[in-house]
């Protein structure tokens, strides 16, 4: 337990500097989750493009889901990241951000952390499958970008979530 | 002091403001309302004055001084001619004496029993419709239990209601309440428990001679006795208690001695006007206050002084004092109910105020 | 609960001794009084007296101001313009004591306003009514016209700690975010305010998400969160020249939750590495920086004691959020919350004496106080989602952002007296967050 939570930092520790230049994901980041449609017809970018982040948030899938207060991966949320895997594999042109989230129940910088270790233990697995850390950033929106807004666990449970953000990177 | 340093400094100042801050909001739309703000004692406003009459001289320490820097400069700092510009440093010659005129000018017979409660009454009425909280909440503690986010304020802003129960009170639990700060966070628990509260009624002094008198008044007194079960409990043994000390303690040591009802009545009327600020430093601190009585029941105002204190700063012990003082003097409408012939007894007083149960805990 | 017990017994025993006690002995009548009332204490603001030609409105708002102030406090209660008996029609008249005693207003507020040339000059006076006295002295403050609010505030200011002995916290400021838009596209800048939420003023544009300003002690700057690099980072903001910079960091890490200490070189903030956050100190003019905790939890939500010696903080280090102290320099950290519930963003008070924190229990979200060593804790409000307390300069009120609940929650800004009581809202144009109260001006 203890050991592993300290590979765990080690390896959290190494990703993040590995990150040596960070100003490329905020100055190149584009949403090109947002694609879909824009190339028109079937072809590049659409969701029905193996190799587009649209099918990558669609199909593949982007986010992963926690428990109250956890930032333990499920085996759900596993298979749906071995599929991350896969594709980040395949399309090796790509970079990711993950970006971690909180419920509402919580205070403000408690959440923030949270989300923070949701969005690293979805970057830790990605790391330990093989996709290099250089590859992966991550960012906390704590509860402020909740995708449900109702005040219930029904809400809460699809905003405790981990969501990877494909984005174009400069081949390094 | 120096109108030379003023103006310069005004003028400095204001270039800094106008450095600091002109043009800055050009994207947002209010202008910062900044601290144009100093401040001068009126004695030194009027030493400024004198030299140079004419207002731009004046005006300009005024509107560049940063607000914060001569803060309070109380007028005695100003040696000049402060005072004579003063416009009424001693108002007071219409009002002289503040005892006399509490009340409608009904001489106060001294026959002390039968009138109890009408003084009383009489000075009531004004302080009465003030804004307790207690009368609400007990009447009300459903909502307060569904509603808990809102309870607290509507029973805050709700004062127009209590008027109504203002002759109850005396009789009723409602005011009791009063002490016992029920927070938001708080209430849904002690609504119930507050209905409870009839119980302290063991704890009332023996139903001696005046049983009006006390009655009446000793409701107010036991506010925060309300707070719990425990503290019934605490209070009914307590009662017993005070019943069985009180019987063998009657026994004069010299002259006649006031008895017990005659002491609380004198207390519970002094205390039904003690305003204790829970959150304050103030309610950190014990003070004494010693005073002596004429014969009509009257407390000689001038003789008011504070004869010890403890727990707090110079300035908690001040606000401590004068909320004894104000107590003392607000209370005694036609003067405080007290057996004439005992005046010995009490032409001289000694109380001390101890909020310690009252804190907020 | 004992204790408790044991208290009042003391106090009903020393209510009956007393009196027993006088019974005996020579001297005079000795009585103690052990209970009084908690009632808000009268008091009565006549509008102040116009000595100039069209001063009159301007006289009439300010002593408005100064009455809203006084009675926003829940610690005073106004009689109304329409229960006076005598009128103050010259600041220099001597007061009719009579009549304000027999509308029971305890204390009486007059003042004069005169304006001249872009000049306005406000005197005001405070009487004890029942003594006949005067409450310190006269006073006056000048200003230009726009100022005419502060000046309002600050006679209030006097008035409260003249008859308190402690001192206001009317003429302050609070910064905050204030927040538009539906919860799952909510927009949210920086703005001041004035305490009672007038003159509201926006400090950053809204295009980048900001949370969480802080007030340094001498109101001048501003710490706060921002994403405007993609992710949370520390930003200091000079309030005079609404110019910020972002705090030195590494690249790519977040940063949030800074503190000035109370002397304004050194901040606190938290940092996430990996999975973990700690609590680190960095000296704002060098950059420099040390961590103060390196548990493999998380530790956040950083505050300085006044005296700069102590920081309290949350950590989940036991497995749920609690409350910790720590000497300022970092180290052994005791921890001090121990009732039910979740603790977290903790905050020293400006009196030194108590700690105001969120806690969090069986699905409400709590405002409480307690002292700073765990104990005396209460709990002042209720509600679905309060959170993030302040303090007010003189330690008195506790303002916190409550969020209602559903699609349709939105947050605003209130108020609570350390008492527990005097709950109310702060008026804001939007919604509104995460308040911090700026010093007394």
């Amino acid at each position: 337990m203890r050991l592993s939570s300290k590979l765990t930092m080690l390896m959290a520790g190494l990703a993040v500097s590995a990150c040596t230049n960070g100003n490329r994901f905020d100055n190149d980041a584009v949403d090109l989750n947002q694609a879909t449609g824009q190339a028109g017809g079937v072809v590049p970018g659409s969701a029905s493009d193996p190799a587009s982040p649209a099918y990558f948030q669609q199909t593949v899938g982007d986010r992963v889901l926690f428990a109250v207060d956890q930032s333990a991966l499920g085996p759900e949320a596993r298979a749906t990241l071995d599929g991350q895997v896969q594709w980040l594999r395949t399309n090796s042109d790509y970079n990711a951000v993950i970006e971690g989230h909180a419920d509402e129940q919580g205070t403000r910088a408690y959440n923030l952390a949270l989300g923070g270790r949701r969005a690293n233990s979805v970057m830790e697995y990605l790391v330990s499958q093989g996709i290099p850390a250089s590859r992966l950033r991550f960012v906390s929106y704590g509860k402020e970008r909740p995708i449900e807004i109702c005040s219930d666990e029904s809400c809460y449970a699809k905003n405790r979530r981990a969501v990877t953000i494909i984005s174009a990177g400069p081949t390094s | 002091m120096h109108t030379g340093h003023y103006i310069s400094g005004g003028a400095h100042g204001v270039l800094i403001l106008w450095a600091l801050f002109g043009g800055i909001f050009g994207s947002d739309p209010p202008d910062v309302e900044v601290a144009e703000v100093s401040v001068v004692s009126e004695a030194e406003f009027t030493a400024m004055m004198a030299p140079q009459p004419d207002t731009s001289a004046a005006e300009e320490p005024a509107a560049l001084t940063p607000p914060e820097t001569p803060a309070q400069e109380e007028a005695p700092t100003a040696p000049p001619e402060p005072d004579v510009a003063e416009p009424d440093p001693a108002p007071q010659p219409a009002v002289p004496e503040p005892a006399p005129e509490t009340t409608e000018d009904l001489a106060p017979p001294p026959a002390p029993a039968p009138e109890v409660e009408a003084p009383d009454v009489a000075q009531r009425p004004v302080p009465r419709p003030a804004p307790r909280v207690a009368p609400e909440a007990v009447p009300d503690p459903a909502p307060e239990a569904d509603v808990a986010p809102e309870v607290q304020e509507t029973v805050e802003e709700s004062d127009t209601a209590e008027t109504s129960d203002a002759e109850e009170q005396q009789a009723t639990a409602p005011e009791a309440a009063t002490t016992e700060i029920i927070t938001e966070a708080e209430e849904p628990a002690r609504a119930p428990t507050a209905s409870v509260r009839p119980q302290t009624r063991p704890n009332r002094p023996a139903p001696a001679t005046e049983p009006r008198e006390t009655e009446q008044t000793e409701t107010a007194p036991e506010p925060a006795a309300q707070e719990d079960v425990e503290e019934d409990t605490a209070s009914a043994i307590a009662g017993a208690l005070e019943e069985a000390l009180a019987e063998p303690a009657e026994s004069p040591t010299e002259g006649p001695p006031l008895t017990r009802s005659e002491t609380d009545g004198f207390r519970i009327a002094v205390q039904d006007c003690w305003v204790v600020d829970v959150g304050s430093q103030a309610a950190n601190v014990t003070v004494t206050v010693a005073f002596d009585m004429d014969r009509s029941g009257q407390v000689v105002a001038s003789t008011l002084r504070m004869s010890s204190a403890s727990g707090g700063d110079a300035s908690a012990t001040e606000t401590a004092f004068q909320a004894a003082r104000r107590a003392i003097l607000r209370c005694q409408g036609d003067g405080y109910t007290l057996p004439p012939e005992k005046f010995d007894q009490w032409k001289s007083v000694e109380m001390t105020f101890n909020p310690e149960s009252m804190r907020i805990r | 609960m004992k204790q408790f017990v044991a208290t009042c017994l003391t106090t009903l025993l020393l209510a009956v001794m007393g009196p027993l006690m006088a019974l005996a002995q020579n001297g005079p009548l000795r009585i103690e009084i052990t209970e009084g009332v908690v009632e808000p204490l009268p008091y009565a603001v006549p509008d102040f007296v116009a000595e100039s030609a069209g001063a009159q409105e301007l006289a009439q708002q300010i002593a408005r101001v100064v009455a809203d102030d006084l009675t926003g406090t829940g610690l005073f209660r106004e009689v109304p313009r329409e229960a006076h008996i005598s009128r103050i029609t010259s600041f220099g008249s001597p007061v009719q004591f009579a009549d304000w005693k027999a509308i029971n207003a305890q204390a009486l507020v007059s003042g004069a306003v005169s304006s001249e040339g872009g000049r306005v000059v406000v005197k005001f006076r405070v009487w004890d009514v029942f003594a006949g006295t005067e409450l310190g002295e006269g006073m006056q403050f000048a200003g230009s016209p726009d100022g005419w609010r502060r000046m309002a505030h600050k006679v209030a200011d006097q008035v409260y700690s003249r008859i308190t002995g402690e001192s206001g916290y009317f003429d302050s400021r609070v910064v905050f975010v204030s927040e538009s838009g539906p919860k799952d596209q909510r927009a949210k800048r920086l703005a001041v305010m004035d305490y009672d939420g007038a003159n509201v003023q926006y400090l950053t544009s809204g295009d980048a998400l900001v949370l969480a300003p802080r007030f340094s002690n001498d109101g001048e700057r501003v710490l706060y969160t921002s994403y405007e690099t993609g992710l949370p980072r520390v930003h200091v903001l000079e309030v005079g020249t609404v110019q910020s910079r972002i705090l030195p960091g590494q690249d790519g890490v977040m940063s949030f939750a800074p503190r000035f200490a109370p002397d304004g070189q050194t901040v606190v903030y938290s940092i996430t590495q990996g999975a973990n956050t700690d609590i680190w100190a960095m000296d704002i003019a060098s950059g420099g920086t040390r961590q103060l905790t390196s548990a493999p939890s998380i530790e956040t939500a950083p505050s300085y004691s006044p005296d700069g010696s102590q920081i309290v903080f949350e950590s989940d280090r036991s497995g749920t959020q609690q409350l910790y102290v720590m000497p300022a320099s970092g180290g052994e950290a005791r921890r001090i919350s121990s009732g039910q519930g979740r603790y977290s963003t903790p905050v020293w008070s400006p009196r030194g004496d108590m700690i105001a924190f969120t806690k969090q229990n069986a699905g409400r979200f709590h405002i409480g106080v307690m002292r700073t060593d765990g104990s005396e804790e209460r709990l002042l409000t209720a509600s679905f989602l309060d959170e993030g307390p302040t303090w007010s300069p003189n330690g008195r009120v506790i303002m916190f952002a409550r969020e209602t609940q559903g699609a349709q929650g939105a947050s605003s800004l209130y108020s609570v007296d350390i008492s527990g009581r005097n709950l109310k809202r702060v008026r804001t144009p939007d919604g509104a967050s995460d308040p911090s109260w700026g010093p007394l001006q």
